[in-house]
């Protein structure tokens, strides 16, 4: 038999089926082969002496942590689209249903609302409170994204694949309430929504991959404008889950 | 037909606790093939988060008399595979270089712990680089072969090549493994 060649051994040493026949024979035989096969061996269990690390205790835990949140997410290419026909609909709808309030309340109580000469302020704005329910939704939503931005690690490239894709949805939608806050007259909300928007554009015209230096220069940002804060805050009043202090509500102002 | 898995089955169902549980049992292990496809921490993590996203996704998909962790460990693999592909590969000319030389020349059974721990953390650093010449489908070929026992006609499905393709990629994987780390082989008996 003919000396075997290095894919015969390799063939041999992974137990295929196809390999040589008589290959044991002729290596029982065979000091070359032999040597060939001992050296083929060899570089097969130093690369089992490559150390594989044992992941850190609670990594699942980690992995469920960065993973639960993106979860909702529907796919990529409708997001954009989505998220713009979403706040669209959100506000037209608003707009209508406050058209349609202000009819019937001019039909219906506007007599008895002569009567007692109580200021329209005063009245309640089932429209503003819709509005205030999807701006809470969107700040929440904007809180979770900075999070993940604001504990990455600036050591290392940061996967923000879910994270931009998030963003472009989210800056879609923020345009549109930020407008919408400022027609209303809300201009804290309007401020915060501001601040937020260049965070979110950058973030969403990102490639998917975030170098340190990127991760760095976003946290700096929303550091330094106390953003996350500010966030937090806004969707808390605005949800109505807590009313601010002044002195925070003001502090919160001067960021 | 009974599930195979109570959890997958929840998880299937749309239980968020029940898909919790999938991934904190089984990240661990995902890791590990991760880690050994990609050679580095960082992208091993990217592969399992992938792996997860992937997987709630095409939960429908799963047939639950299959074992959930051999459809988890088929999604990473592919995971990799895609991270691989897509990275940019700089070629690391590697193997035969006097640095390598000295350091293989230097290992001996009969070194100190402390010099062994060194030569241990240069071998690991030796075959890291070694594996990271392999191209994405060499690397993958090798390692569902050598690691994972993969039949090589379900490598080249997995690689999306005939079988003969696959087993010349195997073995153009154990070239180049050879080429890179045999003067440590010779040089080091303890080795083999």
């Amino acid at each position: 038999m003919q000396h075997l060649n290095e894919d015969d051994l390799v063939m041999h040493l992974f137990h295929e089926d196809d390999a040589p026949a008589g290959a044991q024979a002729h290596l029982d035989e065979c000091a070359a082969c032999r040597a060939e096969l001992e050296t083929l061996r060899g570089v097969l269990t130093l690369v089992d002496t490559a150390e594989v690390p044992e992941p850190p205790a609670g990594y699942g835990e980690k992995v469920w942590n960065r993973l639960r949140w993106k979860l909702d997410a529907p796919p990529a290419r409708t997001r954009l689209w989505q998220g713009w026909v979403a706040a669209a609909a959100v506000v037209t709808g608003v707009f209508v249903a406050g058209t349609w309030w202000r009819a019937e309340h001019v039909k219906t109580i506007a007599p008895a609302a002569i009567a007692t000469a109580r200021p329209a302020a005063e009245q309640p704005a089932a429209p503003d409170r819709l509005l205030s329910l999807v701006v809470g939704d969107h700040l929440d939503n904007s809180e979770r994204l900075l999070a993940e931005i604001a504990h990455a690690d600036p050591s290392r490239d940061f996967d923000a694949v879910s994270e931009q894709r998030k963003a472009e949805e989210l800056v879609a939608a923020n345009r549109i309430y930020r407008q919408s806050a400022l027609r209303r007259g809300d201009t804290r909300i309007a401020s915060v929504l501001g601040d937020l928007e260049p965070v979110l554009a950058e973030l969403a015209h990102s490639d998917g991959s975030l170098s340190p230096g990127e991760v760095e220069s976003l946290q700096k940002r929303i550091d330094e404008r106390g953003l996350l804060f500010k966030v937090r805050a806004a969707g808390a009043q605005v949800n109505g889950r807590e009313q601010l202090p002044r002195k925070v509500s003001a502090a919160v102002d001067n960021l | 037909m009974e599930p195979h898995d109570l959890t997958a089955h929840r998880a299937r169902l749309g239980d968020p606790d029940a898909f919790r549980q999938l991934v904190e049992r089984h990240s661990p292990v995902i890791f590990k093939v991760a880690y050994r496809m990609t050679g580095n921490q960082h992208d091993a993590d990217d592969v399992v988060q992938e792996t997860f996203l992937r997987a709630y996704r095409q939960l429908h998909n799963f047939e639950e008399r299959s074992n959930f962790g051999t459809w988890l460990h088929r999604i990473a693999i592919n995971c990799a595979l895609d991270l691989l592909r897509s990275r940019v590969r700089h070629d690391r000319h590697y193997g035969g270089d006097p640095e390598s030389a000295e350091l293989s020349g230097a290992m001996a059974c009969a070194e100190p712990l402390q010099d062994r721990l060194l030569i241990a953390s240069e071998v690991s650093r030796q075959v890291s680089a070694a594996m990271d010449r392999l191209s994405g489908n060499e690397r993958t070929a090798f390692i569902l072969r050598h690691y994972e026992g993969m039949p090589v006609e379900e490598i080249g499905k997995v690689l999306g090549i005939q079988v003969s393709a696959a087993k010349h990629t195997i073995f153009r994987a154990v070239r180049k493994l050879r080429e890179s780390l045999e003067p440590m082989v010779r040089s080091n008996p303890c080795s083999t």
